[in-house]
């Protein structure tokens, strides 16, 4: 090297750039390639396809095919699955073109899948494919989970596999799911403790995890080792190869059948389809802007107000998701999104709740924008954790919902049947320690499935039906989980009096539910849901959102040994536990709904309850009827019959006296005028400048995006920074040494 | 023309006002916020959401903190219809939440028959083959 003369080698920067193509330090993730959510162009193939004539008949008779395909994956995993999650359908099956462009997924599971899964799959086209170590081949499975790669949240992983037909690559069949436990530094995946990504447990860009559809030996090994439970991942992974073997089988069946081209121009007229179709329904509705905000009321480690801000615009034939004035990430707190898992969130949102019959395809995003502050919660960098990213895109499916039905309510067409907010936060208990089976577990209860249904435009909402996020799921049954788990469910889905959204149709109510460690001498749960202090879910034109909730723990007591003694104190409901406090001795609490994992000794109690749907339209506009039989189903109390409501009951008989009724609602409706006032009188009183002092207020407050509050500071967009919390632990140390110092200088 | 909004508004466009669709009231400029043609109430959430939990032993109960949280309502001047709640930090400045650009919407039902009640739904429109004379068409 050192006799080397400097005049015969090439210039300098030819060498720079022939050394960087040859030694890549790190690929890391593509931010190029996340970013774009557009169908990609035809390949060659396909333009031939379609070009030379599409048979609209045929296509669809493989499309039906192709549909019943995916269902079946579908049913064979989670007849088969391990994971909790993925038993109850928290996952989906899907098919892609050869390029990676979604073109269908199983009508059952998580929607987010449909905007997650293409973007490993493109990832792996484009930098593994042509690389020598690695190659593309019929038989491989890849694997991932990283959101940065384009995964929805750690816990989540998804696997894919090319489909080759003739030597040509005709497909890509994908299934994400769910999975749980990953070696996180709280059991099950995702927690509030989470300070770092490096404590999200693993994390996988896309490795070739199968080859020749056998799995490797090696890899296999390395991704038990990784998790607290490596029974769930090494037949997991056997499940997943499984089911992407059955639906590449129906795939190359089709092929055999009508021709692979047949396949090709199927896959590809699909989404080209739900692109047009979802462009001409954007144009259908008005120009305009919807402003709306929700405020997420805790960090999951303490009580913070985070705003998270949409302003969403129909503008020349664009849907503009524009999610600036959002709070600033927190370092050390993994409520932090993606802008990927916004993306989600938007998808989410529209086939959730505005275009339902739509195959579930990103192509509906294809006429969509999506804006977001770069370092903010609605678009998370690297260096935060994200795990619990749900606290903020369940947020952007409320938001769109609202946008596109607050634009088009009054459309001579809809889609699906206009409806309120669905209830929007992941209440439920993640459990972690070793089963009465001496197996190492840790993972989800599935009542995050059991959320309410907003009320609809002419009928109320449906009571804990199914989660947001995904359709057609279930929420366990109680004796299977008992069976394979150490705690038991005390009280189970029972619907908690008054916990609706009321309105002229109400939002259906949230069941409470509980969980004590019966038989474990090393269990404990967490919990991971917003909603105590500000309400998550608001109503509709009118309607009343869901009520904030708690979770409520009664402690330092055996209450199955109690409960031995004399069976008749106990009380089937949180609320008169909880008030009534039949255990004596027992420590009875309440705390914010999200609880970083704390050991349960047997016996102790933790009750939850889902929130509740949105209301629609004024309360006072109620039928009476209607009102009379939540009350007499116990969905809501006499006195919101009577205070909010404004139903009067004859105290004989119970029945709805209807003059007096109308009365009180006369009577009321005077009240509201005489006590309200007229808006710029409002405003002059109401608005300020600035948060509230006292209030921990992260995000922009009011229209200017600009200027970021982050509790005690403020700073500009422009120069956004990570906000980091000190310990919980640390402050209340600092509070109890600052009070004990007053008391030694008496 | 009078075009459906909301559950308690809609647009005539002609005379470009907002109007309350329970009572028929003028509430003023369709080009401007709607909430400014209302009466404002801002309401301490725990007297709809009532604390379910003894609230003297409890730090959270079922109620919102009403430090953090208040429910605006926004009523017709005229019969007082509940027209939008918002729930809001004490202090913030209602949202201007639904802005129409009043000439699209009028290049767009030009070609609209005027509805008088929402059309609800979710039933997979009706394919209108040309050749069958379906509803529209103006044949039999
Ligand atoms: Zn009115």
């Amino acid at each position: 090297m050192n006799e080397m003369h400097r005049g015969e080698l090439p210039g300098d920067d030819e060498l720079k750039a022939r050394f960087l193509s040859a030694n890549t330090l790190f690929l890391g993730p593509d931010t190029e390639l996340l970013a774009d959510h557009r169908i990609q162009a035809r390949s060659t193939r396909e333009e031939r396809v379609l070009r030379d004539g599409a048979d609209d008949h045929l296509f669809e008779e493989i499309r039906a095919s192709l549909q019943s395909a995916l269902d079946e994956g579908f049913e064979v995993t989670t007849n088969a699955i391990v994971s909790p999650a993925g038993k109850f359908g928290d996952m989906t099956v899907t098919v892609f073109t050869a390029n990676g462009d979604l073109s269908s997924a199983s009508l059952r599971g998580v929607i987010g899948f449909c905007a997650a899964s293409g973007f490993p799959i493109r990832y792996v086209i484009k930098h593994f494919e042509h690389e020598p170590t690695v190659g593309v081949r019929a038989g491989d499975m890849f694997i991932m989970n990283d959101p940065f790669y384009g995964g929805v949240h750690s816990p989540d992983q998804i696997s894919f596999m090319p489909v080759y037909h003739d030597g040509e690559r005709v497909a890509w069949v994908a299934i994400g799911l769910h999975e749980g436990e990953n070696g996180a530094r709280e059991p099950g995946g995702m927690g509030p403790a989470m300070e770092s990504p490096w404590d999200e447990g693993i994390k996988m860009p896309p490795i070739r995890v199968a080859e020749n559809y056998r799995l490797k030996f090696d890899l296999v090994n390395y991704l038990q080792n990784s998790s607290r439970d490596p029974r769930l991942v090494g037949a997991d992974l056997k499940v997943r190869l499984a089911t992407l073997r059955r639906v590449e089988a129906r795939l190359l069946a089709l092929c055999d059948t009508y021709g692979a081209n047949a396949l090709v121009g199927t896959l590809r007229q699909s989404l080209e389809y739900v692109a047009a179709e979802a462009t001409r329904r954007v144009r259908e509705l008005p120009e305009g802007t919807v402003r709306g905000q929700i405020f997420l009321d805790t960090t999951m480690r303490e009580d913070a107000l985070i705003r998270f801000y949409a302003r969403i615009s129909v503008r020349d034939g664009r849907l503009v998701c524009d999610f600036r004035g959002s709070s600033p990430q927190f370092m050390n707190r993994p409520i932090n999104a993606p802008i990927t898992s916004i993306r989600i969130g938007v998808l989410m949102g529209l086939v959730s709740f505005i275009w339902p019959d739509l195959p579930r395809s990103l192509a509906i995003l294809d006429p969509v924008d999506i804006l977001a502050t770069p370092g903010s919660v609605a678009d998370a960098t690297r260096e935060v954790p994200t795990c619990l990213n749900m606290q903020v895109f369940f947020k952007a499916i409320t938001l769109t919902q609202m946008a596109l039905l607050k634009l088009g309510f009054g459309l001579p067409r809809h889609y699906g049947n206009p409806i309120a907010p669905w209830f929007n936060q992941p209440v439920t208990f993640i459990y972690g320690g070793v089963t009465q089976h001496v197996e190492q577990v840790g993972n989800l209860c599935a009542d995050l499935n059991g959320m309410p249904g907003g009320a609809k435009w002419d009928a109320d909402g449906e009571h804990s039906m199914s989660p947001n996020f995904a359709a057609y799921v279930d929420t366990g049954e109680t004796e299977l989980v008992e069976e394979d788990l150490p705690f038991v469910q005390v009280i189970s889905k029972r619907l908690l009096t008054d916990n609706c959204g009321f309105g002229k149709f109400r939002g259906g109510a949230g069941y409470e539910f509980s969980v004590a460690n019966r038989y474990s001498d090393v269990w404990g749960f967490l919990a991971l849901a917003g909603g105590s202090k500000f309400s998550t879910t608001p109503g509709m034109f009118g309607g009343y959102g869901s009520p904030t909730y708690p979770i409520s723990m009664i402690k330092e007591v055996d209450v199955f040994a109690e409960l031995a003694r004399d069976a008749g104190i106990f009380r089937g409901s949180l609320v008169d536990l909880m008030n009534e406090r039949p255990f004596a001795g027992a420590s009875y609490r309440t705390h914010r709904a999200a609880l970083p994992f704390e050991m349960a000794r047997k016996g102790e109690l933790y009750l939850q309850s889902q929130g509740a749907g949105g209301g629609w339209g004024d309360v006072l506009d109620r039928d009476p009827a209607l009102v009379a039989k939540d009350l007499e189903e116990g969905i809501i109390s006499t006195a919101t019959a009577q205070d909010i409501y404004r139903i009067v009951l004859d105290p004989r008989t119970g029945a709805v006296d209807p003059q007096s009724t109308e009365a009180a609602r006369t009577a009321e409706r005077a009240a509201r005028l005489a006590r309200s006032l007229p808006y710029a009188e409002f405003a002059a009183a109401w608005n300020r400048d600035t948060p509230p002092a006292g209030v921990p207020y992260y995000g922009a407050w009011g229209e200017d995006v600009d200027t970021l509050y982050a509790g005690d500071t403020t700073m500009r967009a422009d120069a956004i920074q990570p906000i980091f919390m000190p310990d919980p632990r640390e402050v209340r140390i600092a509070a109890l040494e600052a009070r004990l110092r007053t008391y030694e200088s008496c | 023309m009078k075009v459906i909004v909301t559950e308690y508004l809609r647009i005539d466009l002609d005379t470009e006002q907002w109007e309350c669709r329970r009572c028929g009231h003028v509430l003023g400029p369709a080009r401007q916020n709607y909430k400014v043609h209302t009466r404002v109430y801002a309401r301490d959430p725990r007297e709809i959401h009532k604390p379910l939990l003894d609230a003297t032993r409890y730090e959270y109960t079922y109620a919102p903190d009403p430090a953090w949280c208040a429910i605006l309502e926004f009523y017709c001047p005229a019969c007082a219809a509940l027209i939008e709640t918002e729930y809001t930090v004490p202090g913030h400045p209602p949202i201007n939440d639904l802005e129409l650009d009043i000439d699209c919407l009028k290049r767009q039902w030009a070609e609209r028959e005027e509805l008088s009640a929402p059309a609800g739904g979710g039933l997979p429109p009706q394919v209108d083959h040309a050749c069958h004379g379906h509803a529209g068409s103006g044949r039999p």
